[in-house]
């Protein structure tokens, strides 16, 4: 009977064969159905110690009047004298409890499976022959992302039976059960194409690779479950409030939300979802347009996602994205961001400033990762720099149009033109939205932060071209040491923003100088910038002819 | 360095492997240099250079495993690039690199059955493709064992059964017989020789020249990443080539030398040591290998004119400088 649901399933997808055929052994099996069903056994018996016995006159779990939120509520006695309990509510805890267990066991547990499969498969040099074979990345990394966690995903279906009874006895519609695993499914293709993509090009990074990432993976999610949890309102048109879209357990804002004993719960605030806007609107207000717009944010970043993993895979030394893609992932980037920045209309001033300059910050971000996913490294620009002189002895090299669009030429002008992308955005955000008497510094700090991030650019470029060992290492080392600099040198004279303005001006945030700079400071720092460009740009000119000639 | 530019020249061509100005440069070492390669269908190509000399780099971009520099690549007329833009070209391609790689978690059957699946072979003719496979690796008494139990050989021959489960129409072999032992070695020779019947053109690197000379039909010599020689075996014989006679004798070798002197087209002989005679020379008198520049029928005139002489011959065998001895006398002086 197996090889009757395997063979179709081999044919459909070898890979997803492979995995099944190597992880699916009885060993495997026994131990993660044991963990799972005691570790079921250990959660229920820990919520039904904390269900209220006769003596107890309070407890979260009885029936009666409030008292305080530490105490619960009264516990009222029917006629045999047993403490009323209130099912509904006890029930809605484990289910919250399991949900959250879910999602971190699937999405942290996952990213490690595939990122340790992967990097195994790179360092035993398998990867190469699947590369080789006509399978499309999709059917490949698709079988990897179904098969290779299939034993989590086996102690974990061991539990739903468990979590539909929990759902059941809290009260827990149907559709909103069904919701809540649509969005976890989301989810998961996200997490796990990104741990994908994080395999495919952080190799260098050996044995640790797996560890860090699961571990970044898990400081998000906690840190999300914090803020969701607890009645932590998160700043209104905050760009931060994009983040927390991203983490699965927002979705059970919604679920608790539509369940009897809704009132009756302290965590998991409505206004969590509900309060988050867009350029203005209230797209999460309703649950279902919520529940869409967080698929259709999972879905939107998962299809870039898997665009750099088609390039990666099928050519592991290709940039991560053509520029002609960058521009695209910019301007929907910048414009997803800038509609979560957009405030309310009645934000105190202060909170405008800072939602704009946390902004500034995610762009820093993006950028940092638009120059590792363009900048090519030495042996593709020397490529290019011999096809470009063979190219220029026939008279077809038109050196402009392969800056902009060109699969091996440097990355400095395609991070030009998308930081003209994204400013075009910022900028248009500060002038047609009322940001009151901070546009003009605010324009102008766009303007500091072009500098800045094209300076970066330029120095991880410049690195990467040279000749010396692990320039990759080098190129985060160089970009990361001009970001921490300033901030040391501040932090260690004790240099004020708003005092001394014209070191910051220098810094990761240029905006926070520019607030208090003189006119004549703003003019010396552009120019040093814009010095500091063309001396960089005239090094990588130069190495461009050496390579050239060689 | 001479680097050419040309258009489509091999396009739709009914070469097997067609190469335009080919490069590989890693840093300031360039690995594989303006190489034009043309593999006919249907030949078995050998491809001979010392360690460094560009042949596995080649084999790669060959294989689409590694991207070339500059130049095009054209296998059966079409344009082999690096990307997901030809499927069906890599289904034609079969690469087994030098250090093949191997899943140790699956059985031998399943490893097999899997990459059958990647190659997208249906049932039935999965499951016969499969045991013909095993068949002719000589591997089928270990189809349920794991492959982490198998020996070098054994994973060898299985990594050639991976390679061409799909029947490839094109076979790249990088350094199959490395690290092999004799018999292993001669039986990798005998399914290469049954690929070759089935009509795969086979590209095949190595060191063991007297593999090669078995095997090709042509022969292509690479030195500090350039193709310094590409040409059919029989062409680079009848070139390079000089015939040799070997003569064993019962009688006085004197009188043999006597009689060898008379004969113009006998250019040198040297006289065998007694380690390396045939044995049909032990009993007394000797042997001797002359360089002969006649042709068949001048070697038929040279017995007879030693028979008529009463020489007693046991052995009169014409034979060619080994393809080592050719490799040797073209002086190319790369050291691995």
């Amino acid at each position: 009977m197996i090889s009757t649901i395997m063979d179709p399933l081999g044919d459909w997808n070898p890979q997803l064969l492979r995995e099944l055929k190597g992880k699916l052994n009885t060993r495997n099996i026994t131990v993660a159905w044991a963990i799972s069903i005691g570790f079921q056994l250990l959660l229920y018996l820990f919520y039904e110690n904390l269900l209220p016995i006769t003596r107890n006159t309070s407890n979260h779990y009885c029936t009666g009047s409030v008292l305080d939120s530490y105490s619960g509520a009264e516990c009222l006695k029917d006629a045999l004298g047993k403490v009323i309990i209130n099912w509904q509510r006890w029930w809605l805890d484990i289910f919250v409890c399991m949900s959250i267990i879910a999602i971190f066991a699937l999405l942290v547990g996952g990213t490690y499976l595939l990122i340790a499969d992967l990097s195994k498969e790179e360092s035993r040099g398998t990867l190469n022959f699947l590369r080789l074979s006509p399978q499309s990345a999709r059917t490949i990394l698709l079988g990897k992302i179904l098969g290779v966690p299939i034993i989590l995903y086996l102690s974990l279906l061991l539990g739903m039976p468990l979590h539909f009874r929990a759902a059941l006895g809290a009260g827990v519609p149907l559709i909103w059960f069904l919701g809540f695993y649509t969005i976890l499914i989301a989810s998961c293709a996200f997490f796990y194409s990104s741990a994908l993509f994080y395999g495919l090009t952080s190799s260098a990074l050996g044995g640790f690779q797996p560890w860090i990432r699961s571990s970044g993976v898990f400081f998000f999610l906690w840190l999300m479950k914090i803020l969701t949890m607890n009645d932590f309102a998160g700043s209104k048109g905050n760009v931060a409030n994009w983040l927390t879209l991203f983490y699965p357990g927002k979705m059970l804002s919604y679920v608790v939300n539509a369940t009897p004993v809704a009132s009756q719960v302290d965590y998991l605030p409505l206004e969590q979802v509900t309060e988050i806007t867009w350029f203005g609107m209230s797209l999460w207000q309703n649950a279902i347009l919520g529940i869409f717009f967080m698929l259709l944010n999972y879905g939107i970043w998962t299809y870039w996602l898997g665009k750099a993993l088609k390039r990666r895979f099928h050519n592991p030394i290709a940039t991560s994205l053509s520029k002609g893609q960058s521009y695209l992932l910019t301007a929907s980037l910048m414009t997803t961001m800038a509609g979560f920045s957009l405030p309310h209309s009645n934000v105190a001033e202060y909170e405008v400033q800072s939602n704009i300059i946390l902004l500034f910050l995610f762009q820093l971000v993006l950028f940092l990762g638009l120059i590792a996913a363009l900048s090519n490294h030495r042996q593709a620009l020397q490529d290019w720099a011999r096809s470009r002189s063979i190219r220029g002895k026939q008279g077809n090299d038109n050196l402009l149009k392969d800056l902009v669009w060109g699969e091996k030429s440097p990355a400095t002008v395609a991070i030009g033109i998308n930081l003209v992308i994204a400013s075009l955005i910022l900028l248009s955000l500060l002038l047609l939205f009322p940001f009151g008497s901070s546009t003009i510094y605010l324009s102008l700090g766009v303007l500091f932060h072009i500098n800045v991030i094209l300076i970066y650019a330029c120095v991880a470029q410049l690195i990467l071209m040279a000749t010396m060992p692990k320039r990759t290492i080098w190129a985060i080392a160089g970009v990361g040491g001009l970001m921490i600099l300033p901030l040391i040198i501040a932090i260690l004279f004790q240099i004020n923003p708003n005092n001394q303005p014209f070191l910051w001006l220098f810094s990761i945030l240029p905006v926070v100088g520019v607030e208090n700079a003189m006119g004549g400071e703003l003019w010396l720092a552009f120019l040093t910038q814009w010095g500091a460009i063309a001396f960089l740009s005239f090094l990588m000119l130069r190495r461009m002819d050496i390579a050239h000639s060689t | 360095m001479g680097i050419r530019y040309q258009g489509d020249k091999f396009k739709n061509t009914m070469l097997s492997i067609a190469t335009e100005g080919l490069t590989k440069q890693f840093d300031r070492h360039v690995a594989v240099n303006d190489v034009e390669l043309q593999v006919e269908i249907g030949e078995v190509y050998g491809l001979i250079g010392p360690n460094g000399a560009g042949k596995t780099t080649l084999i790669r971009m060959l294989a689409a495993a590694e991207e070339p520099t500059l130049g095009k690549i054209y296998i059966h007329g079409e344009r082999l690039l690096r990307d997901d833009s030809n499927l069906h070209l890599k289904q034609l391609l079969g690469y087994l690199p030098d250090d093949f790689p191997l899943y140790e978690d699956l059985t031998v059957w399943d490893y097999l059955d899997y990459f059958a699946r990647l190659y997208r072979l249906r049932q039935p003719h999965r499951r016969w493709r499969l045991s013909e496979i095993l068949e002719l690796v000589d591997l089928s008494s270990k189809r349920h064992s794991l492959v982490a139990t198998l020996s070098r050989g054994m994973k060898q021959r299985l990594s050639l059964a991976r390679t061409i489960i799909h029947q490839p129409l094109l076979l790249l072999l990088d350094e199959p017989v490395s690290g092999l032992d004799p018999i292993a070695r001669m039986k990798f020779r005998e399914i290469v020789k049954v690929l070759q019947q089935e009509g795969m053109t086979i590209l095949i690197s190595s060191h063991v020249l007297s593999d090669l000379a078995e095997l090709c039909t042509s022969v292509g010599i690479m030195e500090l990443g350039y193709l310094v020689e590409s040409a059919s075996l029989e062409e680079l014989y009848s070139r390079l080539s000089r015939q040799q006679i070997i003569l064993s004798t019962l009688g006085d070798m004197q009188e043999l030398e006597v009689e060898l002197k008379n004969n113009p087209l006998v250019k040198a002989w040297e006289v065998l040591p007694p380690g390396i005679r045939p044995a049909s020379s032990m009993a007394g008198g000797g042997s001797v290998k002359v360089n002969f520049s006649g042709n068949t029928q001048d070697s038929a005139a040279l017995l007879r004119s030693l028979v008529a002489a009463n020489i007693p011959l046991t052995e009169f065998h014409c034979t060619q400088e080994d393809l080592e001895t050719i490799f040797l006398k073209l002086e190319h002086k790369q050291v691995s």
